[in-house]
């Protein structure tokens, strides 16, 4: 059975939340929108983090003094570390990046020969080169970032696999031996991609940022220009190579800031506020697709749900599907077995994923639940949820209970009672918003023939 | 036949008609406040042990016709569990009653081991007041 966006743990089993663990879980098919941020290694209050950061600007600085060796050699080298596809990190839709181009390595070595300060002293961030190279970015700090502190991370994916029972198999990586300044192959027991047998390393939740915190957008909005008008990015990074004082008074204003720096979560919920007004702004919507109705109640609904069923469930994708000339849309969520009714799902129903299907309409029919149902036998194990406005009539819960007596398939539906139910154990915080589909499929259990 | 059989049996009684009737207080406190505020687990757990102690006592005489504890599933309101108590306390008063006798000057509970010496204390003392 096919996943919807795949994330390693849900591939082979593993049914535990992205709360619950220390890492970002890896998707198999594309990026975490997120990128190591080496200013929070820095900031940590963890001295392991700190040397780690210390081993980053060292090795950096390295590669600055090997180019008076052999400029060759530090091309080459910083050519290499420029991407790293193990951590899957960044915006790339199918987890493979691109290196730096010889133009782009040069460029960047050239800040060590060009600037006295970091010839004599080296770097103290080496996100700074920002400053001074075009076409530097998030990923490419995160990449090189976590290629000097690859062994660390193959270590700590190693310990949560062993943790979390995740296979591993014996894989050929290149890791940066900062020793000789240089990077070796080594065969290490790493998980890997299902889909392409590439190796996969973790990437411990607390460095991950959307961009550095050391970034040239801030820094460009600070810039003071003698001119009236800001000058071009180009003139900018030129400026900067002559101007040495300015970047580092931004770096050192950036330091005292550092309490502000925090790692990015991978979600968010909405706050409570925002969950009442789209509760409110979902009541006011009519049923039907008229004035694009449809479309007003899903976006809202899709909002909600994501937040009122985290932790408990991760929101993996809104998708559509066009079924009988009608687009449909749904929501899917991973099933982390994270209570008695998603364990039950998972065992009765096979539902390592959970679809909530969008109707905005005042009555559910017969074409309706078909429509799920069908979807349901061809993905997503044999439990629905149909989000609607109104309770089903007894005929159309007839019609369900009798799938479930012939078939064994559930299909539940959440209204916008049940819905408001929801948002008044996310306010009261007594109990967990998921206890109304847990009440739903209860109900729906004493419903069905013993 | 008396349903309380000793002296240890009293005991669990009057536990359990304090705790049923500082209960209904508290929750119906909140209830005022806000009656459709749900109840927690913790607190859902508690009512259950004490409804189940309750329901010992009461055997046949239960005071809500299929009902005999809250289902954590259903997200039960204040209002829900207030009614509920004062189902409950209204009960284990009538139980007070019947399980009672004036001998001579005082009030005795009623026990099947046959010894008759146990006061009970003045019935309308113990009922619930708000």
């Amino acid at each position: 059975m096919p996943l919807i966006r795949p994330r390693l743990t849900d591939y082979h089993g593993i049914a535990t939340s992205q709360a619950e663990l220390d890492f970002a879980i890896p998707f198999l098919d594309e990026d975490i929108p997120l990128h190591v941020d080496p200013f929070l290694i820095w900031r940590s209050p963890s001295l392991q983090d700190n040397a780690l950061h210390t081993q980053i600007v060292q090795a950096f600085n390295s590669i600055g003094r090997l180019q008076e060796v052999s400029a060759d050699r530090a091309e080459n080298l910083l050519i290499s570390i420029s991407e790293c596809d193990e951590v899957g990190l960044g915006s790339s839709h199918t987890r493979t990046g691109k290196r730096m181009g010889r133009g782009k390595a040069k460029e960047i070595l050239s800040i060590f020969t060009t600037i006295p300060e970091y010839r004599s002293e080296g770097f103290a961030h080496f996100e700074e080169i920002q400053f001074y190279v075009d076409g530097i970015g998030p990923d490419r700090i995160s990449d090189i970032c976590c290629n000097f502190v690859k062994s660390f991370l193959i270590d700590y994916t190693i310990d949560q696999c062993q943790k979390l029972g995740i296979p591993t198999t014996v894989s050929k990586i290149g890791v940066y031996n900062y020793k000789v300044s240089q990077v070796e192959s080594e065969a290490v027991s790493l998980p890997y991609n299902p889909e392409n047998q590439q190796p996969i390393i973790f990437v411990p939740k607390r460095w991950l940022r959307y961009r550095p915190f050391i970034n040239f957008d801030d820094y460009y909005r600070s810039f003071e220009s003698p001119e009236d008008k800001k000058p071009e990015r180009a003139a900018v990074l030129s400026f900067n190579r002559h101007n040495y004082g300015v970047v580092k008074t931004f770096v050192a204003e950036k330091e005292r800031e550092r309490s502000q720096c925090a790692n990015d979560p991978l979600f968010t919920q909405i706050p409570i506020t925002s969950a009442r007004a789209s509760l409110k702004a979902i009541k006011s919507i009519p049923s039907g697709a008229h004035d694009s109705n449809d479309k007003k109640y899903e976006k809202e609904v899709g909002k909600m749900l994501a937040s009122l069923l985290y932790p408990q469930l991760d929101f993996a994708k809104d998708q559509s599907r066009t079924e009988d000339g009608v687009l449909i849309r749904d929501l899917i969520f991973y099933n982390t077995r994270s209570n008695v009714m998603l364990k039950d799902l998972w065992d009765s129903y096979g539902s390592r994923q959970l679809v909530f299907e969008l109707k905005n309409v005042k009555e559910v029919g017969r074409d309706h639940i078909n429509q799920l149902n069908r979807y349901l036998s061809d993905n997503l194990g044999r439990f629905g949820i149909l989000m609607t406005r109104n309770e089903l009539k007894p005929t159309m819960m007839r019609n369900t209970t009798q799938l479930w007596s012939g078939q064994r398939r559930c299909i539940i539906t959440i209204t916008d009672a049940d819905l408001e139910l929801m948002v008044e154990l996310f306010d009261g915080k007594q109990r967990d918003p998921i206890d109304v589909v847990n009440k739903k499929y209860v109900e729906f259990m004493r419903a069905c023939p013993s | 036949m008396p349903v309380l059989k000793n002296e240890a049996d009293v005991e669990s009684f009057l536990k359990l008609e304090v705790q049923l009737k500082s209960t209904r207080k508290e929750m119906a406190e909140l209830s005022k406040k806000k009656p459709n505020d749900v109840v927690n687990k913790f607190k859902l757990g508690h009512l259950n042990l004490m409804l189940r102690t309750a329901n010992e006592f009461l055997r046949e005489h239960l005071p809500l016709e299929g009902f005999e504890e809250f289902d954590e599933a259903v997200i039960p309101s204040n209002s829900d569990v207030v009614f509920v108590l004062a189902q409950y306390t209204d009960a284990i008063y009538r139980f007070r009653e019947t399980n009672t006798h004036f001998v001579e000057h005082d009030n005795y509970w009623k026990l099947s081991n046959g010894v008759a010496k146990v006061k009970s204390g003045t019935n309308h003392n113990f009922k619930y007041r708000d």
